[in-house]
């Protein structure tokens, strides 16, 4: 019996020693997470949240009743136990998670979600949170009817509506109230702000009330502390994870990604494509104060489509990303699992097919400038934001390529106030190259962007009708995926949207950018992703080798 | 009688200068290419309704620069600096948090920077041999050629001091060979002078001949060149903060500018234009004050 025993245990250890070893090291619980924050946060209250440092803040320090898993792209519950979804789309009904408590240790009220849903839908706010709610068919109701459910009810029916409350952030009015000072707010995120200090850096520390806990029963998160600095020279930020004193960087480009690959290949993430692309449009506003002819070029399908062909978008990615990126083959990028068009390709380079689409378009070469019909040489400016290498050496490569079919571009850099007031409001501008991201994968979110009465609609905004057939019928496949339950036949109807911008080009959308990060080697459990927040998408989760020690 | 006549004119002089700068400044913001524009309009994420308003919150009022800066001015005279545009916070809070950073960058170095000056022009003046002198001025001019910008960015690519401490070396970096030229081209004329000659001839101490023969002669029109130190030690800031990542007044001054906040960029101009014009004032009255002959 005691030799039977004695084999069993000796087989036992054999087996499970190389397991043992494999295995994934114990998260140690401790220490300090430090990392940079780009700009000053504006704003605490998680209501009116806006801009990127706000969002951090929120993210760390703010609770929602879904959370979308970046890694997966999968709607997880949060301060909601389960949610479902009523009436073919026109309800969403949550119910609430026992016991969840602020930092302060006081609890989660059903009042304290109806307030928060309440606020963010008030239009009279104008909670940058409640925007995709707000879709012109009345203002969504919440009730309560039950002690832990929560009911929203909308006018119209939202298909995919759940996915917006990742960003409905739940708080409080008490909370709203602290805003001001953001060390004595209470949260419901993983962390809450202990130490401000303006223009410098900002300390958050554990919530010791967090709800979560981990697969073995540890309280979440494994980190004491949540270090941000504020720092605006991202040059400045490469070099203190160069030396050690933070531990990620989120959305590096191709240079600064090369510097880490180079010191410490290990820490360099490229995640691949991510929903950032680079994009160039061309003014097609009526009463843009530029040459009617230029306008008559702008408008043109033809000269779209030729110069979107005389880009080389393969060495845009290779030489101004290093790599790091790929040519751009629609509006949505492949990152995004759902909506892409798998059925579109990336738009061949061929400089002599673009010169013979111009020149069957009436356009003539003369020695090596091109001219249209009434013979005015074909040379018009792009305006880019100044500050952003990658985006001035695009231009730069995108003014060689154009030269090749005898068009002229110049290049002109302009602040980033100055260039808004431009293509919103003056529309003293011919082109204009810049980077989009896709914040929301879903694309309900992109009616600001493809409804040509919207304000985002770059190329021409604001339009009282349609002033093209083929905006006419994005409008018209925008407005009917919108309302459409069924997710295949959404899909069919937004893939035919981006088949109409691919094919009527009035946005050559020109490279989708990888999403870069540096993690330093101390952190574990970091799985960078594409979407935001990149790299601590997972905060409550990430580690320090060594905890406190660290 | 003419000292109080002197203080009055000169405290007009700093008033006015800097009512005047406040005004150039308002004009200029009010004139300037993105002014009243804010990013959140090419927002994709806000409907037709916000983005409405968002440009009423953003739009300037109609009145002109003019009576928009009396305004201004009559709030601020009950303490009402108004509210910053791109920082949505009162313009009084963000200076209250920012000044003392510039305040101690720029005191450290000041200090440093006419420290490192004088003694070095006193050194000149005094020990009399040419390498010296000739090493000394080659560095200042090597320094007075450098931008502080460029300074800064050294400072960053060193990576070894803070924020603050790089701040403060680089101004001191930029006083410095101002200091030392004006002061070493003063102590040289003195040195020069038949009654410094002949007590140095007649065995008077080193230490008596530097300070009754060289110092307290040359000091009331060494201290003239304090104000313009103060004016040259808050401009460099600007640029040095920005590039070193310091959270001062020129951090801060940098982005009111990139986003053409109205009210922030003219009380900064005001407060910066009133600490330099009360520095000039006092080096004023010192290079007025009687000149301590040489006994």
């Amino acid at each position: 019996m005691n030799v039977r025993w004695a084999g069993f245990a000796l087989a036992w250890l054999v087996v499970q020693s190389p397991l043992r070893s494999a295995r994934i090291p114990e998260p140690v619980p401790g220490g300090e997470l430090r990392f940079c924050l780009h700009a000053e946060p504006k704003t605490f209250n998680t209501l009116m949240v806006s801009e990127e440092p706000d969002e951090v803040v929120r993210f760390l320090t703010g609770g929602v009743l879904i959370r979308m898993n970046r890694e997966t792209q999968a709607l997880e519950p949060e301060l909601a136990e389960s949610w479902r979804i009523l009436d073919g789309g026109r309800k969403i009904e949550f119910k609430l998670r026992e016991g969840v408590r602020f930092s302060d240790g006081s609890a989660l009220t059903a009042a304290d979600v109806l307030f928060s849903l309440r606020s963010v839908l008030d239009p009279a706010l104008h909670s940058p949170a409640g925007e995709p709610f707000r879709t012109g068919q009345g203002k969504p109701l919440v009730s309560q009817p039950g002690s832990r459910r929560i009911l929203v009810s909308l006018a119209a029916p939202m298909p995919g509506v759940e996915r917006l409350f990742d960003e409905v952030p739940i708080t409080s009015a008490r909370a709203v109230e602290k805003s001001a000072h953001p060390a004595d707010m209470p949260g419901l995120g993983p962390f809450h702000v202990v130490e401000y200090r303006p223009g410098s850096s900002l300390l958050l520390a554990r919530n010791p009330f967090y709800w979560k806990r981990d697969e073995a029963g540890r309280s979440l998160p494994y980190l004491d502390s949540v270090r941000l600095s504020i720092q605006q020279n991202r040059d400045l930020e490469l070099a203190r994870f160069l030396h050690g004193e933070i531990h990620l960087i989120n959305g590096l480009d191709a240079e600064s990604f090369e510097r880490v690959a180079a010191k410490s290949p290990g820490e360099a993430r490229d995640t691949g494509r991510s929903l950032e692309s680079e994009e160039l449009w061309f003014n097609q506003v009526a009463r843009a104060p530029i040459p009617e002819y230029r306008k008559q070029w702008f408008r043109s399908r033809e000269f779209r489509r030729a110069v979107a062909q005389a880009i080389n978008r393969a060495d845009l990615a290779r030489l101004v990303y290093r790599g790091h990126a790929a040519p751009a083959i629609g509006p949505v990028s492949p990152a995004n699992l759902a909506w892409f068009n798998a059925n579109l390709r990336v738009p061949t380079f061929d400089p002599d097919a673009a010169l013979a689409r111009l020149k069957a378009a009436g356009f003539s070469l003369a020695g090596s400038a091109l001219h249209d019909r009434e013979g005015h040489g074909v040379e018009f400016s792009v305006i880019t934001n100044s500050g952003n290498k990658s985006r001035e050496r695009l231009a730069t490569m995108i003014q060689q390529d154009l030269a090749r079919i005898g068009i002229r571009l110049n290049v002109v850099t302009l602040d980033f106030g100055s260039l808004i007031e431009r293509i919103t409001r003056t529309f003293d501008y011919e082109s204009c190259l810049l980077g989009m991201v896709n914040v929301d994968l879903d694309p309900s979110a992109e009616m600001n962007v493809w409804l040509s009465s919207a304000s985002s609609h770059a190329w021409n905004p604001a339009q009282t009708s349609p002033e093209t057939s083929w905006e006419a019928d994005i409008d018209r496949l925008m407005r009917a995926q919108a309302v459409e339950t069924s997710f295949k036949r959404r899909k069919a109807l937004f893939d035919r949207v981006q088949e109409i911008v691919v094919e009527e080009a009035p946005v050559v959308v020109l490279v989708d950018k990888n999403a870069l990060s540096a993690v330093s080697r101390s952190l574990g459990d970091v799985t960078p992703a594409v979407l935001h927040p990149q790299t601590f998408w997972n905060i409550d989760r990430i580690y320090l080798r060594g905890g406190a020690g660290r | 009688m003419r000292m109080r006549a002197r203080l009055i004119h000169s405290l007009t002089t700093v008033l006015l200068t800097v009512l005047v700068g406040g005004l150039i400044a308002a004009a200029l913001v009010r004139r300037s290419p993105g002014f009243g524009v804010d990013e959140r309009e090419f927002d994709a994420r806000y409907g037709q309704d916000s983005i409405r308003h968002i440009r009423e919150e953003a739009k300037p009022s109609g009145g002109g620069a003019l009576p928009d800066y009396l305004r201004f001015l009559v709030r601020a005279a009950t303490g009402d600096l108004g509210t910053s545009a791109s920082f949505h916070r009162p313009v009084a809070a963000l200076i209250a948090e920012r000044f003392p950073a510039t305040m101690r960058s720029a005191g450290a170095g000041l200090a440093l920077g006419w420290t490192a000056g004088m003694l070095l022009a006193l050194a000149a003046a005094g020990l009399s041999r040419p390498a010296f002198d000739l090493g000394a001025g080659a560095a200042a001019a090597f320094f007075l050629c450098l931008p502080s910008s460029v300074l800064a960015l050294a400072m960053v690519l060193a990576g070894r001091l803070g924020g603050k401490t790089a701040v403060a070396v680089v101004i001191a970096l930029v006083i410095f060979p101002r200091v030392f030229r004006y002061a070493r081209a003063i102590l040289g004329r003195i040195a020069a002078a038949p009654h410094v000659l002949m007590a140095r001839a007649r065995g008077v101490r080193p230490w008596r001949l530097l300070w009754a023969h060289l110092i307290r002669p040359s000091a009331p029109a060494i201290l003239a060149l304090l104000g313009v130190s103060v004016s040259v030690a808050f401009g460099a800031a600007i640029p040095v903060e920005v590039l070193c990542d310091s959270p001062g007044l020129g951090q801060l001054a940098w982005q009111a500018a990139l986003k053409r906040d109205l009210p922030l960029l003219v009380d900064i101009t005001l407060l910066v234009s009133l600490v330099a014009g009360i520095a000039g004032m006092a080096a004023d009255i010192a290079r007025s004050a009687p000149a301590v002959e040489p006994s």
